[in-house]
């Protein structure tokens, strides 16, 4: 393996540039991707001014409420301020939480506790104002609920007491429970795909996983150029035999590209915040193995790196849209089915241990191997 | 001694090589000639153990090139006409690459000295930027790493100059009469083959080389 080591460190030196791109594409790639879009998506969010003038718990609440919401980008800012970008059109409109915000709600009072402003340019306005008026209408009635029960536990002597925070938490878990209007469209006998309908967002290891399959293929092209170089004429004359050879090889590069994999979940958690578990590590490395293997296979089958290089990029893009990881396809190509099961990816993307082509593609790699080994003859 | 008996070879329906009998002995060099597809790079490709042949047998010491193949590749040495070197090494890396993956290992003097005795001295220079004879000459020097018994030369000097064949040409003789490597090789340049050869074996029926080639007084076997 030393020996195997030390050439193939002299074939890569030449050529460093090229390979390192793509061996830290897949990190990069995801990491510029993600956050392209992330950016693309917050632009694409209306941007709204909050003023806070009553520092209490419940308006902080509203606050963080207004910026959860995907529609809605919201920075808190001086009334002066808020007035000043509004007027410049940098927001869409200006809304100010009073003073005696929490008070109020608490008190079941509801007017007056919030003020906006707007101009002609406020195209959003309406929109924002109601789900901010809805926001508040929950917030008010969550609190009328709690000071309700406080009273009752106090006028019948309850031997338990529920904080605020307790009743609000409760609240909240029954309204999630017991949504009031949930309504999902499905044909007969056919599993609902999801009951929460969210927005489309980009899934870190699903990109990772198109960008590593692209540049697997890629980094494997070295199969077809020695093939086709005059220096493969010496390959008879090696002391390894020519599946000897290959397998260390296959090793040597799946070793390779799992450091880069180690890269990649450095990234990703420090920049990304994902969070890695022990039983992701166990797909990502049966994942990593089945490209390696996959690759060899494929790469196998060509004479020409032109048409190698097409079908790779053709293969990437199929594999890309039908696992749904570029674009949002989910409903439309069952879960379940031939296409999933042609799918090399949709294990590692669904989070399972890629079982069925690492099979597929060792059987393809032992027959390949086995009939080089017979033949034996350049 | 390698013997080569009634060898035939055939692709597909077409008859390349027929009945081809000849022995060479140690130290002992073979010149083959022949018009394009006479089939010498063929006979050379079988006894570089990388084609089989159709009917007939080799053998090397009593080794059959069948039976003993992985055996038998240790001790060929075949330098194909292509130029089979990395381009973008240098000829230090290119000899440290085969050297690794060669049947037998040498120090990085030996292989140093393997080069200067064939007048190659750009050590560390690209190997793209060489000349043609310095890389047929890096060429013979990869395929003598292992120090093969049988030395097999398709067209080893085609399209270099003449200083460089005739110091090819003179270290080929040293390297069969103290070393004592069989030699076969093919050329298309009859004075090299007068020049350089012991034996001259004018393979298929065109008797152009042979005549050309019995003024010089050496002895010419026709297949």
């Amino acid at each position: 393996m030393k020996d195997i080591l030390f050439t193939r460190l002299l074939l890569w030196k030449k050529k460093r540039y090229s390979m390192l791109f793509w061996l830290i594409l897949p990190a990069v790639g995801t990491y510029l991707f993600i956050t392209t879009v992330s950016t693309i998506q917050d632009d694409s969010k209306i941007p709204i001014g909050v003023v806070i003038e009553d520092d209490s718990i419940l308006a902080d609440q509203l606050l963080k409420s207004i910026q959860n919401s995907p529609l809605v980008h919201a920075m808190t800012l001086s009334e002066e301020i808020a007035i000043s970008e509004l007027e410049k059109h940098e927001l869409d409109s200006v809304f100010v939480i009073h003073e005696g915000y929490e008070k109020a709600i608490l008190d079941g009072k509801r007017n007056d506790v919030i003020s906006s402003y707007r101009t002609d340019l406020s195209l959003a306005y309406s929109p924002v104002k109601e789900m901010i008026v809805s926001l508040v209408q929950e917030e008010s009635g969550r609190s009328k609920a709690a000071h309700f029960i406080q009273n009752m536990a106090a006028k019948y002597g309850s031997e338990t007491t529920w904080s605020w925070d307790e009743i609000n938490k409760k609240s909240k878990e029954v309204q999630v429970d017991e949504n009031l209007l949930n309504t999902a469209f499905t044909y007969s006998e056919i599993e609902l795909v999801s009951e929460e309908p969210s927005i489309f967002t980009w899934s870190t290891w699903e990109i990772w996983a198109i960008l590593s399959l692209l540049s697997t293929l890629f980094l494997t092209d070295w199969v077809i150029r020695e093939r086709q170089m005059s220096v493969a004429i010496r390959y008879s004359f090696f002391k390894f035999s020519q599946m000897n050879l290959y397998v260390k090889l296959l090793l040597l590069y799946l070793v390779l590209f799992l450091l880069f994999d180690l890269l990649s979940i450095g990234i990703f958690v420090i920049f990304m915040n994902e969070t890695i578990s022990i039983s992701f590590l166990f797909e990502l490395v049966s994942f990593r193995i089945m490209l390696c293997l996959l690759s060899f296979s494929i790469a196998q089958c060509f004479r020409k790196v032109g048409s190698y290089y097409s079908f790779t990029f053709m293969l990437t893009l199929i594999l890309g849209i039908i696992s749904g990881a570029v674009i949002p396809i989910q409903g439309i190509v069952p879960e379940q089915g031939i296409v999933t099961l042609l799918n090399p990816i949709h294990a590692f993307i669904n989070g399972e241990i890629t079982i069925l082509w690492n099979v597929i593609s060792i059987v393809l790699v032992i027959l390949y191997l086995v009939r080089k080994e017979t033949t034996n003859i350049a | 001694m390698l013997k080569i008996d009634s060898v035939t070879k055939n692709y597909d329906k077409k008859c390349v090589l027929q009945d081809l009998s000849f022995t060479v002995r140690t130290g002992e060099i073979i010149g083959l000639v022949g018009e394009n597809g006479a089939g010498k790079s063929t006979l050379l490709r079988l006894l570089a153990t990388i084609d089989k042949p159709s009917g007939g047998t080799i053998t090397l010491h009593h080794l059959s090139f069948d039976k003993d193949r992985n055996t038998i590749r240790k001790s060929i040495g075949y330098v194909p006409q292509d130029i089979a070197i990395w381009e973008e090494l240098t000829v230090k890396e290119n000899m440290q690459f085969f050297e690794r993956l060669s049947f037998k290992s040498k120090s990085l003097n030996e292989l140093r000295n393997l080069c200067v005795e064939m007048n190659l001295h750009k050590w560390d220079e690209p190997v793209k930027a060489l000349s043609g004879g310095m890389k047929r000459k890096l060429n013979i020097a990869i395929t003598l790493i292992h120090d093969p018994e049988v030395l097999l030369l398709d067209e080893p000097t085609v399209g270099i100059d003449l200083k460089s064949k005739k110091e090819i040409g003179s270290y080929l003789r040293s390297q069969a009469k103290e070393k004592n490597r069989m030699i076969i090789y093919t050329s298309h340049d009859m004075d090299e083959i007068k020049e350089l050869c012991d034996r001259v074996i004018n393979i298929g029926e065109d008797k152009f080389y042979q005549e050309l080639l019995q003024k010089s007084g050496k002895e010419i076997i026709s297949i």
